[in-house]
């Protein structure tokens, strides 16, 4: 027996003095971060950024990953959206269309890998073909394509599938720039390069040296939290700078306590979907909704968020001109008319049966399912009643037809080209028209689209196709959504924007 | 599952779900080939070392697995260890001299039950993280993580098996041959731990089985509170993904693990009741 207890005590002893090697650790660590705050006082200390999610690879060939790492700052797509919505290019001068599947693109000539070298048209094409060859994802749009070096500074891109506007092609977040140093490892142009990365868990930047402006930048940590209330016990103690994102409560929690909470413009945007072949087959029944909805009402609980006015964020060139109209009355004398007679329990009849409403949405955009609770009120307003679903895998419920209105949310413009969410849902074929939609006039606007490159001429082709949307209803606007970004006082005058396409960007560097 | 992971993928970068593209990553994924072949091809790799790579990041399943292991392994080990030693005396004392504390053991078994650990560690990052600034959690050595969530894990689990020792003890002071040791003038305290800690052992390593098959993706939720880089944070993500490569080698992992243990638990059972060797 007192061998036993020996031993018992034996192990409390090793336990204990684990206990104290952590606890020494712990205060090592104290210390530790103590000087390097005291030394660190005249340089500035490395911006901690928290998100949901980090990069498991610098491979830029494979999969999604070139999306994480441009996210992340450290590889940059041939174009990219600027502040305003607009396609630039870091790399490309200037480009012509030369054949229906042959373009022609002039690239500038000061633009460096992070290792100093040169991005000249041997590289850029270098880096796409593989990119093409590699990545499947980055034939979606317009095929395989094959880039060939002209001269120094001269490209010539052939496409398998014609298309019109080669600068949104190559903003799909696949065509990124790198070149590979040795097997595996790779080289990018982006703000910051990699110091040392844990997969999924935390990525370690420094600046590189030949972006511009590179002396303005330090060192960026980004780490993963996966849980939404770590995340704002990190961003309350100081631990981490930057708080991508938290949701419309910690949002208000964290201004209630004088911390700094900014709201961006989500680039997402949150939509009804209508089952046109089911509960909402009548388009009354559609009107009445969108005008017995209140919206405003959305935007308190979601505590910011603008209006829509069509189905793009207000800050692109291409975003839609509707007045959203809202009228209680006259959404009830819609019903009234169309033969929804109120029965003694106040809710809606037709032919004998009351009308009940499927509304269908997931929990991954929490700020839907918020939405959703108020629109049931709202409904019960008009004499609608609706039974709510949450299910996780939303696309295949939506293929099944299993909804009457699916509250959805998408980014609807990633690429800079409004194509590429009018073709997906609301052209008669696309692949998520889920709505079975189909307008005549639409698509042969949207053919028109496809025709013409980016520019004025289709930001008004945008603006029409959705009003005839809004007049359609196949699906209805709800919100154009902002995000809330927890920032410490050194970050006070950084904004991200596009949504989490460019979290860490150029302008991230205290000020 | 309804929605495959080629879905999932598509979606997650906004990717239209053309058939295009479901049947080229189908093709890249080798799912187009009949579920035996499947099979069969998973498991040669298995033999090879070869554990295949995630659907959804690509990054090799078995290297990832072995980088999480030691912060799962720690935390369900540590929590484990530290549960068994606390139960066991815990429940000795309730046993023993019952009134304070019985009253102890009671408290932790309700507080296992009263206040779940993702509301105890919230806590615990709020006092010592937010208030206090002792520590960082998130920013400092994932260890402090690991160390905190021990003594959670530690702390809600053994209460219940406190009182799994509590009754093994208070049978055994029921026996005959114990009754006739006290009746010789042995004092109880020494007469329960010399002559009863291997049967309430025994009983005690019957009810710790079942929980070993935590030890690898039972602390999820601690994994996800303070971002520890270990193997439940790995799967749930994976789970979340539809990631069926992923899920398929832990499944495999957790069967050799518990294999390992009922194998362990046996021997250390024949140990303690020579009968079994018998």
């Amino acid at each position: 027996m007192k061998k036993a207890l020996s031993i018992v005590v034996l192990v409390l002893m090793l336990l204990s003095l684990f206990a104290c090697s952590e606890l020494e650790e712990l205060t090592e660590g104290l210390e530790q971060d103590a000087k390097s705050e005291t030394s660190q006082e005249a340089d500035a200390k490395a911006i901690i950024v928290g998100q949901t999610w980090v990069t498991g690879s610098l491979d830029p060939t494979d999969g999604g990953n070139p999306w994480g790492l441009t996210s992340h700052g450290i590889t940059e797509a041939v174009f990219m959206q600027n502040q305003n919505g607009e396609l630039e290019s870091r790399f490309v001068k200037s480009f012509e269309q030369v054949s229906d599947l042959e373009w022609e693109l002039i690239l500038n000539e000061d633009v460096y890998f992070s290792d100093g070298s040169l991005v000249d048209a041997k590289a850029f094409c270098e880096a796409l073909n593989t990119v093409s060859e590699k990545n499947l994802f980055s034939d979606a749009t317009a095929g395989k394509m094959e880039f060939s070096p002209e001269d120094e500074f001269r490209v010539l891109v052939k496409t398998e599938r014609k298309t019109s506007a080669l600068d949104s092609v190559l903003a799909e977040w696949t065509n990124v720039i790198f070149k590979e140093a040795e097997a595996g490892e790779y080289i990018f142009t982006g703000p910051y390069l990699v110091k040392n990365l844990d997969p999924g868990v935390q990525v370690e930047l420094v600046p590189n040296q030949y972006y511009p402006n590179a002396e303005r930048r330090g060192e960026i940590i980004i780490k993963a939290f996966k849980d939404v209330s770590a995340m704002k016990l990190a961003f309350q103690s100081g631990e981490i700078d930057m708080a991508f994102t938290v949701t419309p409560e910690v949002a208000k929690m964290l201004q209630d306590e004088g911390l700094t909470v900014k709201a961006i413009d989500a680039g997402y945007q949150y939509f009804g979907l209508c089952n046109l072949e089911g509960g909402l087959k009548d388009k009354a029944l559609r009107e009445a909704i969108s005008l017995g909805i209140r919206r405003a009402d959305y935007l308190e609980v979601l505590q910011g968020g603008k209006l829509p006015t069509g189905i793009f964020a207000s800050y692109n060139p291409f975003a839609g001109k509707v007045e959203v109209e809202e009228d209680l009355e006259k959404a009830k004398a819609i019903l009234d008319e169309a033969g929804y007679v109120l029965n003694d329990n106040g809710l809606r009849e037709k032919d004998g049966e009351v009308v009940k409403l499927l509304l269908v949405t997931y929990p991954s955009r929490p700020d839907l399912s918020l939405i959703m609770k108020l629109m049931v009120t709202q409904l019960k307003e008009l004499g609608l009643e609706a039974e709510t679903k949450i299910v996780e895998n939303i696309d295949s419920e939506l293929a099944e037809g299993n909804f009457d209105l699916a509250l959805y949310a998408q980014h609807t413009s990633p690429t800079g080209n409004p194509l590429f969410f009018f073709s997906q849902f609301v052209q008669g074929q696309g692949s998520k028209n889920v709505m079975h939609y189909e307008n005549e006039k639409l698509d042969q606007l949207l053919d028109r689209m496809a025709e013409l490159p980016l520019g004025p001429e289709t930001n008004e082709l945008s603006a029409e196709v959705q009003q005839i949307i809004y007049e359609d209803l196949p699906l209805i606007y709800l919100v154009d959504p902002l995000w809330h970004v927890a920032v410490s006082e050194r970050l006070a005058d950084y904004t991200p924007y596009c949504g989490d396409y460019y979290i860490i960007n150029d302008q991230l560097f205290v000020k | 599952m309804p929605l495959s992971p080629q879905e999932m993928l598509l979606s997650a970068y906004n990717l239209e779900h053309t058939a295009e593209n479901i049947s080229a990553l189908t093709e890249k994924w080798g799912l187009d080939r009949p579920l035996y072949i499947q099979y069969f091809s998973w498991m040669a790799g298995l033999f090879r070392g070869d554990w295949g790579r995630s659907l959804i990041s690509n990054i090799p399943i078995k290297d990832e697995l072995i980088r999480r292991l030691p912060y799962s392994l720690s935390i369900g080990l540590g929590s484990l260890f530290l549960t068994t030693v606390l139960a066991f005396f815990m429940g000795y004392l309730a046993a023993l001299k019952g009134g304070l504390y019985e009253l102890i053991s009671r408290l932790f078994a309700l507080f296992s039950q009263a206040i779940p650990v993702f509301i105890s560690s919230l806590f615990v990052i709020y006092i010592l993280g937010v208030s206090l600034a002792w520590v960082h959690f998130f920013t400092g050595s994932p260890w402090n993580g690991v160390l905190v969530s021990i003594i959670l894990l530690s702390l809600a689990s053994c209460g219940g098996l406190s009182r799994v020792v509590r009754t093994h003890f208070l049978e055994l002071k029921n026996k005959s041959y114990m009754k006739r040791l006290y009746a010789h003038g042995m004092k109880e305290s020494q007469l329960l731990l010399k002559h009863g800690f291997k049967p309430v052992l025994y009983g005690l390593s019957g009810a710790l089985v079942p929980l070993f098959s935590a030890v690898l993706g039972g602390s999820s939720v601690l994994e996800f509170i303070f971002g520890i880089p270990g193997i439940s944070y790995f799967l749930i993500e994976s789970i979340k993904n539809r990631d069926y490569a992923v899920i398929q080698s832990y499944l495999f992992l957790v069967m050799l693990w518990m294999s390992l243990v009922h194998i362990l638990f046996h021997l250390l059972q024949k140990h303690l009741d020579k009968r079994l060797s018998a």
